[in-house]
């Protein structure tokens, strides 16, 4: 539930322009951070891993309907540059396809980068410590889809649109609405000048404290399953592939006997 | 969202709608959706949105293909509009009507054009670095279904989906670890790949087009003049 599924037409537009700004100018930096790189390497992972995060997202789990991210497993795999291109790609795609607004790319966008970077920092910082890669795995997921989730909330709250009661400032006054003109073209969208406080900053109140509980409630069972699935993924990966999400199995230096452990390299 | 079967719905149509310009389907579709946003009453959001569907009948495929991918934005609408129902329930009317609209103008829009086509209008907007991978992205997705498909088949056939819920969906996780080292080794194999064929850059994706018809004209008139009407209503 983190990735905003904010349909067009709700957000103000200063919103929708800060999220497609504020997007162009991490893009541009994590383009230009990777622009050193071989591109004939860079842009088949970066593909590679929009086209898992992709295919994560358009498969339904059976409970509640809910699908996967996998944006952790990127920020683990890619680091937070790579990872934040692959997200923007997934999230075009996706609204293309109507999972998501057009206009709320942008938004979408930072939010996955959120969880992509938070995974990748998270598992740069506790990757190497002791303890199976499932549950360590499985941790961070969760921290990062708590964080990205109340993000989310944040932004909703910060837009306010959830709808205001302020009909229109002189319906305050009014106790019979029939003896004044209803037009619906002013007084429907939340009025964004509007600092009356009372009855209608509680209903807003409310009907965001409704949607932050549906939100939470529905969202603590998709942390928990996607902890379960990504936290199996890495734990495979782990013990196949452990270079792919910056293990590696070196001998422990100093090491006579020549065994082998599982090695944090510190590398995405 | 069944990428795949928007893609053969795209690829195999014969539509009028179909025969059309990318560009200007992009553009009608981006009219269209500026009059959806630009809505602020049940009224007017129905109108753009009867003037949608009136758009998706003349793609002369069934609706329910394009209204089916639609429904998807009006579930988490109404997640928004629920808190508002009893408060505000023309607001909720309107976030509902809005979404199924735009939804809809998506849906009409790639199932009517290949996201081949759209991608190639998008990374003129792009870095080259992310145009690339976003094509790249788009072609390994169906290979990464194909063999997530064949790893389910095997999966089943050997009674992995059997067990708890938990154990399930270690199964699953399991399954798509196996997907995702193979991916690692479809990055290589890519790579060698575009080696040999001399990537140089960047991935050209123009393609010829015949000149803008009647039919281009009339599709951008038509989304024109909805946005008009939008604006003069309000």
């Amino acid at each position: 539930m983190s990735h905003l599924h904010i349909p067009d037409g709700v957000l103000p537009l200063p919103w929708i322009l800060a999220g497609f700004g504020a997007t162009a100018i991490l893009l541009l930096f994590a383009v230009s951070s990777i622009r050193r790189q071989d591109r004939a390497r860079t842009v088949p992972r970066i593909a590679i891993l929009s086209a898992v995060m992709l295919l994560a997202m358009s498969l339904p789990i059976p409970v509640l309907h809910y699908h996967v991210n996998f944006t952790v497993l990127t920020g683990m795999m890619a680091g937070p540059a790579e990872g934040f291109i692959a997200g923007f790609i997934t999230n075009l795609i996706l609204a293309l396809g109507a999972h998501g607004g057009i206009t709320v790319i942008g938004l979408n966008t930072l939010i996955t980068g959120l969880e992509i970077t938070l995974g990748w920092l998270l598992w740069s910082l506790f990757g190497s410590r002791k303890g199976r890669p499932f549950v360590k795995t499985a941790i961070i997921t969760i921290i990062v889809l708590a964080v990205s989730t109340t993000a989310m909330l944040g932004i909703v709250a910060g837009t306010e649109i959830n709808p205001s009661l302020v009909m229109h400032h002189h319906h305050t006054h009014t106790v019979h609405e029939e003896e004044e003109p209803f037009d619906e073209a002013d007084h429907l969208l939340p009025d964004h000048d509007s600092h009356e406080h009372g009855p209608d900053s509680d209903t807003r109140l409310a009907s965001f404290k409704t949607f932050a509980t549906i939100v939470y409630t529905a969202g603590i069972v998709g942390w928990a399953i996607e902890a379960v699935i990504t936290g199996s993924v890495v734990q495979f990966i782990s013990e196949s592939r452990p270079d792919l999400i910056g293990m590696d199995t070196l001998p422990v230096p100093g090491d006579d006997d020549d065994e082998e452990e599982p090695r944090h390299t510190g590398e995405a | 969202m069944d990428i795949r079967f928007i893609d053969e719905l795209a690829a195999n149509g014969r539509t009028p709608l179909h025969a059309a310009l990318p560009w200007a389907k992009v553009l009608a579709s981006a009219l269209l959706l500026t009059s959806t946003i630009a809505s602020s009453s049940p009224a007017m959001a129905g109108l753009v949105a009867g003037a949608v569907v009136l758009l998706a009948c003349a793609t002369k495929q069934p609706l329910w293909y394009t209204a089916r991918i639609a429904i998807y934005p009006v579930v988490f609408a109404a997640l928004f509009a629920i808190g508002s129902v009893w408060s505000n329930p023309l607001y909720a009317i309107t976030i509902v009507t809005k979404a199924f609209t735009a939804g809809l103008i998506a849906a009409t829009l790639i199932t009517t054009t290949s996201f081949v086509d759209v991608f190639s209008i998008i990374s003129h907007v792009l870095p080259s670095l992310v145009a690339d991978a976003l094509f790249m992205g788009y072609r390994a997705f169906f290979i990464l279904v194909d063999e997530l498909q064949g790893l389910m088949v095997a999966v089943r056939l050997r009674g992995g989906v059997s067990g708890t819920l938990p154990q399930q969906l270690r199964t699953y996780g399991q399954m798509l670890g196996v997907l995702v080292i193979h991916s690692a080794d479809m990055t290589e194999r890519m790579y060698r790949v575009m080696q040999v064929r001399g990537y140089s850059q960047r991935i050209s994706a123009t393609s010829e087009h015949r000149p803008p018809n009647a039919m281009d004209f009339a599709l951008l008139a038509y989304s024109a003049l909805t946005l008009v009407g939008v604006f003069l209503y309000r």
